[in-house]
């Protein structure tokens, strides 16, 4: 009679293995339809990406791993160009969107569209110099795939190291370390702009 | 259909030796290519080639020695005991050559240091070459008769040494398994490969089969004219459970070759032998694989069937106490485990003859060195 | 001729050989279904990530396998290389599921590997999943063949002694399936399978979770971990209760030296939780005990006592006394003296046979034995109590720490709470060996509390052996030792290599090593 108990069992065994992760699926999706995304090129809106940053920076404490802040800017996308509806434009945010996300791995590093022509991105576990790695196959995809008949633009990035004293630096207020990050970010990425076509380059550690 | 106990026992004998020979012609291939591979593969991604031309079928073909061994046991529990224990370092190198197989297919291409790499190509090697020697040289032992006895419980004592086992006739024939199992080896890869790869492979194979057929032939003429072979004087009635102390056994120069005395048309199976490997050599060197691949096959079952049928119908004779050689009718299992065993093997041996091919199938095809290097990390 | 050292090396390495073989087969049973299940999930959600779990906990698999394969081959010539008269005495029952094991598992798990591993790119998904079923199967039909035959050693039913070939011969192979040791047996050790694949996968994807690495990746392949491994535990630990009931109706020997139940006491025993068995006092030191626990779990009644080892020890110097007679019967038999009278009371006194026979480490003279060799013969008939008692308890241990990190894992994973509960993440981490340990406590448990015999009451271990030589068998060994120590080294060095690595292995270019610098 076991033998038939072990057939009933294994099955059983199994199938509580597989609902198990169909409901996890299920509750990933409903959670995906509740995060808000940014309609053109799908990627999150600023708020909950300043939020995801808060939670990265206090799970930092407690992992001590560091990880990568990048800005990164489209030019000549400027205010200007939006304001006046060029037609290109909304090509050039979704390519750029979905070359950045070819390079981000799921669920562990963060990609936001921060601004009209910027995005932002956080890179989990990651060092400044690994993350200078990933933003040459970016700058070298951009080249390739940001180029037509039409138009052109570039983009620069900038990339801040977050190291694990950030947070006691600043007396445990997330929103304020998140803050120093990303002004850092956002000079390093100016300065890259004017360094030449699709480059990037690392803030200087700590000149707040 | 009323099946007797001595027709049992008879048909039995048959399966084992179709086990033994399904072994052989599939199983002996991989031990074929593991031989060839140091010297076939000259570089690590010719080597890649051969491994991966064997790689996702030879583990099934493991499982007919696995098969035979465990039928030996089941049918056979006092012949597997007696061998076993009396030929013990022999079957245990065999035993250490065939480690070096699952890890060294598995294990071989995770890393990407050539010396790793190398050291395991040569484990295959051993991996290839152990066994089938070592199983040869069982063979041969078989037929010289093997110094044991038994007591009055049935407790087998092996009165010889290890380094007696290796004695000239015996190595003769373990050359004789080696080098038949290259060249059916030499002859898969031949199917499996292309350019050069193949072209070394139809060299190896008519060196391989050169020196087989040469031995084959001096093993049959030392059996014939040079050997002391066994024969039953007396036995109890064959369809009851015999215990093997109680039969009496005769010796005599060439006594082996008795059988065929009897019935002429046996002779065809030997001489089948020299026909079909010469096929083998003539088809392989024409670029037919493919058909030098069954001729080569039924080589080998000719070889394992001329086995059986010269010491018919003893399994392992003892050289100084003849009467306690174990024969096919005295040595088996009880009539309800042979019966049992026979229906449930013929029930179960066709689906996995079924589904093997049907693995086959889908795994047609060559392996190239282009194929190796789209593949680097799935690949063996 | 044997003697006592061959005896306990060649159980020594056989013990060491079996053990071996055993720390890859549980990861194998269970490892596979854990794979079929994954794979059932892609194919059902179309998902490319269980695709990618599917394939990397393959790969794990496939360098666990190996050594599955390479151990086994050791074990089925073992018994004919080091214990031929065994083999000669129970071949007749015990050969059949090894035959049967060969055909019908084996075959199918060495050929659908090959499938598993080639045939992504030449199935249909639904064709390779049919394939990995296959697999999971033949794994799990292999243990079952197997523990049919080492249920039989325990349990020898449907079978009779023949003095004519001097062996055992089979009477009834239904019996010897259905065997009710046999079938426990066979649940509880798959069930021990299922917990050590699942706390496989549970603790190395807690080691991604740990280093926030695929994070995605290591959360699905947590969450069907811990909902598998809930049911492993739950099964193994009920089928270990289902055991030691059984052992109490048919084993009663057994029973009693797990649990040090030197003397009968009045139902519902008391169970014994901790103390130090002392065998040549026949009493436990420092005992704590619980009361009517052992009864009600054994017995489950209040009324039917557990029988302790003394009145064991007395029953069995009957039991010998017969043996000797039965001995006495039988060499009269062997010795062509076999009218019907004799025959009709030998086939009275055969059951004994086995104890008679324990006499013959002492003298080769069992009919005439004198006291002190029965008294000597009588306490080897119990095995060393001390050993029983604490590998259960700690295997028992083992098993209750399973079910809770299963039974907080499953409940994690219920509530999305796993990524906040790294707690949980490092003791699954940590808690990775103890399907092991509880695996190998289990069979030392299973095989040296039957000892003196190789098949209960019927074939007593020392008489068992092949007559090899010390030298031979010291060869042997230290061989064995020696060989598995360097594959187990490579093993183990290869399977951390590519734990750590994780998905990135497979080089999809999805994973965390393959975004970043790659590093690997």
């Amino acid at each position: 009679m076991w033998y038939f108990a072990w057939i009933l069992g294994v099955l059983l065994a199994c199938a509580l293995g597989i609902i198990n992760v169909l409901w996890l699926e299920a509750q990933e999706s409903l959670e995906q339809e509740s995060v808000v995304l940014d309609p053109l090129t799908k990627t999150l809106i600023r708020f909950e990406f300043l939020s995801l940053l808060d939670v990265r920076i206090k799970q930092q404490k407690i992992t001590h791993q560091p990880f990568s802040l990048l800005m990164i800017g489209l030019d000549p996308i400027t205010s200007n160009a939006i304001k006046n509806r060029k037609p290109y434009t909304n090509e050039i945010l979704i390519k750029s969107a979905n070359i950045l996300r070819d390079e981000l791995r799921h669920r562990s590093d963060i990609l936001a569209r921060y601004d009209a022509a910027t995005f932002s991105v956080v890179l989990s576990n990651t060092y400044a110099k690994d993350a200078e790695f990933v933003c040459q196959r970016i700058c070298r995809n951009s080249n390739l795939q940001l180029n037509s008949t039409s138009h052109s633009s570039e983009i620069s990035i900038g990339i801040v190291e977050c190291d694990p004293h950030l947070l006691s630096l600043t007396g445990d207020d997330a929103s304020l370390a998140a803050n120093s990050l990303l002004v850092r970010a956002d000079n390093a990425m100016k300065q890259a702009g004017l360094q030449g076509e699709n480059s990037f380059l690392s803030a200087a550690k700590d000149d707040s | 259909m009323t099946l007797d106990y001595e027709i049992l026992k008879l048909i039995w004998w048959l399966l084992i030796g179709i086990l033994l020979i399904s072994f052989a012609i599939t199983d002996g291939f991989d031990l074929g290519v593991g031989a060839l591979i140091p010297f076939v593969g000259q570089s690590d991604e010719e080597r890649r080639v051969l491994l991966n031309a064997v790689g996702p079928t030879w583990e099934s073909n493991q499982v007919w020695l696995v098969t035979a061994v465990g039928a030996l046991f089941a049918a056979w529990p006092l012949v597997y005991a007696t061998a076993f224990s009396s030929f013990y370092f022999v079957l245990l190198l065999a035993l250490g050559a065939l480690f070096l197989r699952p890890v060294g297919f598995d294990y071989r291409s995770k890393l990407p240091n050539p010396r790793w790499r190398n050291a395991w190509d040569w484990g295959l090697f051993i991996g290839g070459v152990g066994p089938a020697f070592m199983f040869g040289i069982a063979v041969g032992n078989l037929f010289e008769g093997v110094p044991f006895y038994f007591d009055t419980d049935l407790r087998s004592y092996y009165t010889g040494s290890f380094l007696a086992l290796l004695n000239p006739f015996a190595l003769l024939t373990g050359i004789v398994s080696l080098s038949m199992l290259v060249m059916h080896g030499a002859v898969y890869l031949q199917l499996k490969t292309e350019d050069v790869i193949a072209n070394r492979c139809q060299k190896a194979v008519i060196f391989s089969a050169s020196v087989f057929l040469i031995g084959f032939i001096t093993c049959g003429s030392q059996i014939t004219f040079n050997l002391i072979g066994y024969q039953i004087e007396t036995i109890g009635e064959l369809n009851r459970a015999l215990n093997p102390l109680d039969k009496s056994v005769y010796t005599a120069l060439g006594a082996w070759m008795v059988n065929y005395q009897r019935f002429d048309w046996l002779w065809a199976i030997p001489t089948q032998v020299f026909l079909f490997t010469v096929l083998t050599v003539a088809l392989s060197k024409r670029g037919k694989p493919g058909l030098a691949f069954i001729t080569s096959s039924i080589s080998i079952a000719g070889v394992i069937a001329t086995v059986g049928l010269s010491l018919y119908p003893f399994l392992l004779p003892s050289s100084t106490h003849p009467d306690h050689s174990l024969t096919i009718w005295d040595s088996g299992s009880s009539f309800l485990t042979l019966k049992v065993l026979f229906w449930v093997t013929l029930f179960f041996v066709p689906i996995v003859i079924t589904y093997t091919s049907w693995v086959y199938r889908i795994l047609k095809g060559k392996v190239s060195v282009a194929k190796i290097r789209e593949n680097q990390h799935t690949a063996y | 001729m044997i003697t006592e050292e061959i005896v306990d090396l060649s159980r020594l390495q056989f013990a060491v050989t079996a053990m071996f073989h055993f720390l890859f087969v549980p990861l194998t049973i269970g490892l596979s279904l854990l794979l079929a299940i994954m794979e059932s999930t892609y194919v059902m959600t179309e998902k490319q990530i269980y695709k990618d779990m599917t394939r990397f906990w393959g790969k794990l698999f496939a360098i666990n396998f190996a050594l599955g394969v390479t151990t086994g081959l050791t074990l089925e010539f073992q018994f004919g290389t080091n214990w031929a008269y065994y083999s000669h005495f129970v071949g007749d029952i015990f050969g059949v599921p090894l035959a049967v094991e060969g055909m019908l598992a084996f075959f199918l798990e060495s050929t659908f590997i090959g499938l598993f591993f080639f045939g992504w790119d030449r199935l249909s998904p639904v064709q390779h999943l049919a394939c990995t079923w296959l697999l999971a199967l033949g794994t799990n039909l292999s243990a079952l063949m197997i523990l049919i035959a080492n249920g039989w050693m325990q349990n020898p039913v449907g079978a009779v002694f023949n003095f004519e070939t001097m062996r055992m011969e089979v009477t009834n192979f239904a019996e010897v399936i259905f065997n009710p040791v046999a079938q426990v047996k066979f649940v509880h050790t798959v069930a021990a399978g299922y917990c050590t694949g699942a706390m496989f996968v549970l603790g190395i994807s807690a080691y991604y979770l740990l280093n926030q690495r695929d994070l995605g990746f290591a959360i699905r392949s947590f969450t069907i971990a811990a909902g598998f491994g809930l049911a492993g535990s739950l099964s193994v630990i009920v089928l270990g209760d289902e055991s030691g009931y059984t052992d109490g109706q048919i084993q009663k020997v057994k029973l009693a030296a797990i649990e040090a139940e030197w003397e009968t006491s009045d139902p519902p025993a008391p169970f014994t939780l901790f103390g130090f068995p002392d065998q040549k006092n026949m009493e436990t030191h420092y005992a704590i005990k619980i009361p009517w626990v052992l009864g009600l779990i054994a017995t489950r009644s209040v009324d039917v006592p557990v029988v302790g080892i003394r009145e064991i020890l007395i029953e069995n110097k009957q039991k010998i006394r017969k043996g000797m007679i039965a001995y006495e019967l039988l060499e009269r038999l062997k010795a062509g003296d076999d009218g019907p009278k004799i025959r009709k009371i030998f086939l009275e006194y055969q059951p004994y046979l086995g104890y008679g026979l324990l006499l013959k480490k002492y003298t080769e003279n069992v009919t005439n034995a004198t006291e002190a060799q029965i008294l000597l013969a009588a306490q080897d008939t119990i095995p060393q109590v001390e050993p029983l008692f604490w590998s259960f308890r700690l295997m028992v241990a083992c098993g209750f720490a399973m079910l809770f990190i299963f039974g907080v894992a499953f409940y994690a994973c219920s509530t999305q709470r796993v990524m906040q509960y790294r707690w949980l993440q490092w003791i699954a981490l940590y808690a990775i060996p103890l399907p092991w340990i509880a695996s190998e406590l289990g069979w030392f448990v299973a095989e040296y509390g039957r000892q003196p015999w190789t098949i209960a009451e019927i074939l007593p271990t020392h008489l068992s052996v092949s007559t090899r030589t010390t030298e031979e068998l010291y060869m042997s060994l230290a061989g064995f030792i020696i060989f598995y120590t360097l594959l187990f080294i490579i093993e183990i060095f290869l399977m951390f290599k590519y734990a750590r690595l994780g998905p990135s292995s497979l080089h999809t270019g999805r994973y965390y090593y393959e975004k970043v610098g790659g590093a690997a």
